[in-house]
């Protein structure tokens, strides 16, 4: 019996069913569980808009009727990333969604020959921005801009707010990477995250804000901390940031022209 | 029922994963800061062990033992990342503090240790009673420290306010040491001092 169990063909035999089993196992749970594991990743980057908005405090738990509600005081806006306009708004511009734009041959453009490189091959034309407004004055207080790029091992998304002066930074944040641990992974502390919060992000005409290494002076208005061991995932993180506020850039600067009025 | 009482009850103190057998203190430091975390982790790392020496007690009798360990490895990772789903679905918060150590329950040596030792000799029944027993001596473990960790480092206990911080505008000033990963060594050191003293049958030479 031993004998016939340790056979080569047996050997084959048990390998090939135990891994076709665990598969069909694994992937039937995976298949299941998407719908609602996707429903859980909306809520969540909605509730990072509003931390990027300000209109959430870290750490606060909110159910999901809660969090939409608190969306309402949030205009999102699709702008053409060529000219700098509005596209659409509102429940139009939500239906706009960039992974697939950037995919899609005639909806994205190449990103290539950029002095910021963010390890994508394409974007779509078109961005999503979202404007929260003073409950009371209604006055704009935070832009946001979604920023995504390619770390050391991972594609990182995250959200950029400036204030209403459009220049400086009110809140950083990434959601979503696939970063080491404990390294690079440390793009997700809020007390480094809390490190850009004041920083400005243009010097008059270009991109300024960045990383640097070791410790920024105070002084320093473009200057940010470095992670130590983080060196590869900050270029990433500062060509992502770079990239897409060079993007938004003819966006903003109209923005900031026209007094905050976007139509 | 009863001839699994002791295997299902002997882990828990008689023959602890953690303190006796000292199996599985990785995790045991990085999820206790918190009782919701160790709870969710317990939960997890039970149902993992209990399903897989099931399923491989099941099969023990056609496993080659030249690719043994291989097929455990296999059985043992597909339950993980099935509760790792599971988790992400239905406790979205909770497996995003966890992270990394879901995955890391494949490495969590008293599921293996349970594998090789129990459930390749052992029935169906009595090894997923076994990986029961041992996925709660694993628990006791990790909700006693976490309960201490999270009382003693920030005043709550399941993130409800027990002793009201100092920065909070109460009294209590939090025990920092508490929240760092070397306390878990200590607290857990003290476990195994206080159960030996006890059982005396389990120190060593």
């Amino acid at each position: 019996m031993s004998d016939k169990k340790d056979s080569i063909f047996r050997t084959f035999l048990v390998a090939f069913l135990t891994c076709a089993i665990c598969s069909v196992f694994v992937s039937a749970a995976a298949v299941a569980l998407r719908p609602i594991q996707q429903k859980n990743q909306e809520l969540f980057k909605n509730k990072n808009i509003l931390l990027a908005c300000g209109l959430l405090e870290a750490g606060e738990r909110l159910s999901a009727t809660e969090v939409d509600k608190r969306l309402e005081s949030v205009r999102v806006l699709q702008i053409d990333f060529a000219t700098g306009k509005v596209v659409a708004e509102g429940a139009e511009a939500m239906k706009y969604d960039e992974r697939q734009a950037a995919k899609t041959p005639g909806e994205n453009a190449e990103i290539a020959g950029t002095t910021y490189p963010v390890g994508l091959p394409t974007r779509g034309k078109c961005g999503l921005l979202y404007v929260s407004l003073d409950p009371e004055t209604k006055q704009v207080s935070r832009i946001v801009i979604p920023i995504v790029g390619k770390g050391l091992w991972s594609i990182m998304s995250g959200f950029l707010a400036l204030d209403a002066d459009v220049n400086t930074i009110g809140c950083l944040l990434f959601y979503e990477h696939g970063e080491t641990a404990g390294l690079g992974g440390e793009i997700e502390n809020k007390n480094w995250q809390a490190r850009w919060v004041g920083k400005k992000a243009f010097d008059g005409s270009h991109p300024a804000v960045h990383i640097i290494k070791g410790a920024a002076s105070a002084d320093d208005p473009y200057a940010v901390d470095g992670i130590s061991g983080a060196t590869l995932t900050c270029n990433g993180v500062n060509a992502t940031v770079g990239y897409w506020l060079s993007q938004y850039q003819p966006f903003l600067k109209k923005f900031a022209e026209e007094g905050g009025n976007v139509q | 029922m009863s001839k699994y009482s002791s295997v299902l009850l002997d882990p828990i103190f008689k023959n602890n994963p953690i303190a006796l057998q000292v199996l599985g203190i990785c995790s045991a430091l990085a999820v206790t800061t918190k009782l919701e975390t160790a709870f969710t982790m317990s939960l997890a790392v039970t149902l993992v062990t209990a399903c897989s020496s099931w399923a491989i007690s099941l099969i023990r009798n056609f496993i080659p033992d030249s690719i043994r360990m291989i097929v455990q490895m296999v059985i043992i990772a597909s339950f993980v990342i099935v509760v790792d789903q599971i988790l992400k679905a239905y406790a979205f918060e909770i497996s995003r503090q966890l992270s990394v150590f879901v995955g890391l329950i494949i490495t969590n040596c008293i599921i293996m240790g349970r594998a090789e030792a129990y459930a390749m000799k052992n029935p169906p029944v009595a090894s997923f009673m076994d990986g029961i027993g041992n996925g709660l001596g694993y628990s006791l473990v990790l909700l006693v420290i976490g309960a201490i960790r999270e009382l003693l480092g920030s005043g709550k206990l399941f993130g409800m306010t027990i002793f009201q911080t100092v920065n909070d505008g109460g009294w209590y000033q939090p025990w920092g040491i508490m929240l760092l990963a070397p306390s878990a060594f200590f607290l857990i050191g003290f476990f195994i001092w206080i159960l030996r003293t006890y059982r005396p049958e389990q120190i060593e030479d």
